[in-house]
């Protein structure tokens, strides 16, 4: 079964022409794929089109994986490029400035009814961080990667990796709806 | 130690990455400061609401096919190890193979001479008539081609008729401009000749005039023309 064959087997057979490998893989980060890009977007429409994006990204450039690190790193960095080019897109006017939080739009209806009071919860704390440390903060806590994996994903330096989560935690801390329910 | 670098190391801390003596001396700044001490517990609790986050299901997602990679046939890698006797059946078998081939061409081929006579020979009647029809067909076909040929010709022309009746109405309404601008141009330089001699007559009938009042004789042939004719109006 591929249920249990490595990331880097599945993308040697996909690169081999193999559909099942490929879906298999794609089927293996898909959720995660998608609960990432929701995360960052705070909007279920959006987060669907990322994830569609994440995963062209990865079919087109799946030929140029060597193979010599992680495969779920490099997949986020694929994911982290997506999600940065749709959110400086989604600002209104202006430049692109990550010391300030972008705009988002409430997630549809049918997904706030589906969703958990935690998540609305972790939702609202996130819409409250700048872009570039909710990129760190969802690197860091939810997907686990070490600093030096966020700052291969984000292009920028561990030790800036760290100063933003540090930042971001302090805002975090300040967030009153998430004190209230801490 | 400080907050601000005491603050970037607090995850790895939690995380038990950090160098034990940098991590002991953190661990002193957290214990000594309200504020770091706080934010380790935010970091805390934003551990386990990672965990807690629950997901939620993936959408479809539409994939496009991964594109055959066969290899091409190649040939099997030749045998290091071969000796030379051990091709020796493979020889013969083609050896014989090429004999037998020889011996078919051979026996197969026909006589030279015999190929005029072959040639000479009247062909069967219904062979005849397969070839008359043949004609007949071709004709037929050609003569189907001609009208297909005239049919789309005359197809593009009508689909084209309102193009081309344009094209010839702004030609036509161009060569009329054209030639109006010419008339104009025409008209304009005639009355332009015309004014500009009446003119000229009338300054030289002026001049007359005066010279009749000043009662002054003109040389002989002064004002004789070339052929020795006097002006008209110029005379006394």
């Amino acid at each position: 079964m591929l249920r249990d064959v490595s990331d880097e087997t599945l993308v040697k057979r996909a690169l081999a022409g193999s559909d099942r490998a490929w879906t298999a893989l794609v089927r293996r980060y898909d959720r995660r794929v998608y609960n990432y890009a929701f995360r960052m977007s705070g909007n279920a429409e959006d987060a669907r089109d990322l994830a569609q994006e994440v995963f062209l990204g990865v079919f087109r450039n799946l030929g140029g994986f060597r193979g010599d690190g992680v495969f779920a790193a490099w997949l986020f960095r694929i994911a982290a490029f997506r999600c940065t080019d749709y959110l400086r897109r989604r600002r209104p006017m202006g430049e692109f400035d990550e010391t300030s939080a972008p705009p988002t739009d409430d997630p549809g209806p049918q997904e706030v009814a589906a969703m958990s009071r935690t998540n609305r919860r972790i939702l609202a704390a996130l819409e409250a961080l700048p872009a570039a440390q909710r990129h760190v903060v969802e690197l860091k806590f939810f997907q686990q990667f070490t600093f030096e994996d966020i700052g291969m994903q984000l292009g920028i330096s561990p030790n800036t990796a760290k100063t933003r989560l540090y930042g971001a935690l302090k805002k975090l801390k300040h967030h009153e709806e998430l004190q209230g329910e801490l | 130690m400080n907050c601000d670098e005491a603050g970037p190391l607090l995850a790895e801390l939690a995380d038990g990455t950090l160098d034990a003596a940098v991590a002991r001396r953190v661990q002193a700044h957290i214990e000594g400061c309200d504020d770091c001490f706080s934010l380790a517990g935010t970091l805390g609790v934003w551990q386990r609401q990672a965990e807690a986050w629950e997901d939620m299901p993936a959408p479809m997602i539409l994939l496009p096919h991964m594109p055959s990679r066969r290899r091409g046939w190649r040939l099997p890698p030749w045998p290091t190890d071969l000796r030379w006797w051990q091709l020796l059946p493979t020889a013969a078998s083609l050896g014989a193979l090429a004999l037998a081939l020889v011996a078919f061409v051979r026996a197969g081929s026909p006589d030279s001479e015999a190929l005029p006579a072959m040639a000479a020979t009247p062909l069967p009647a219904n062979a005849q008539v397969l070839h008359a029809s043949f004609d007949e067909w071709q004709q037929d076909f050609q003569h189907r081609l001609e009208v297909d040929q005239s049919l789309i010709v005359q197809a593009v022309m009508v689909a084209n008729e309102d193009r081309r009746q344009r094209e010839l109405d702004a030609l036509a309404r161009l060569l009329k401009a054209e030639m109006d601008r010419q008339a104009l141009e025409t008209d304009q330089s005639l009355r332009y000749v015309v004014a500009h001699q009446l003119k000229e007559q009338e300054r030289v009938d002026q001049l007359a005039v005066q010279v009749q009042q000043i009662g002054w004789e003109p040389p002989p042939g002064l004002l004789s023309s070339p052929e020795g004719t006097t002006p008209e109006g110029a005379s006394p």
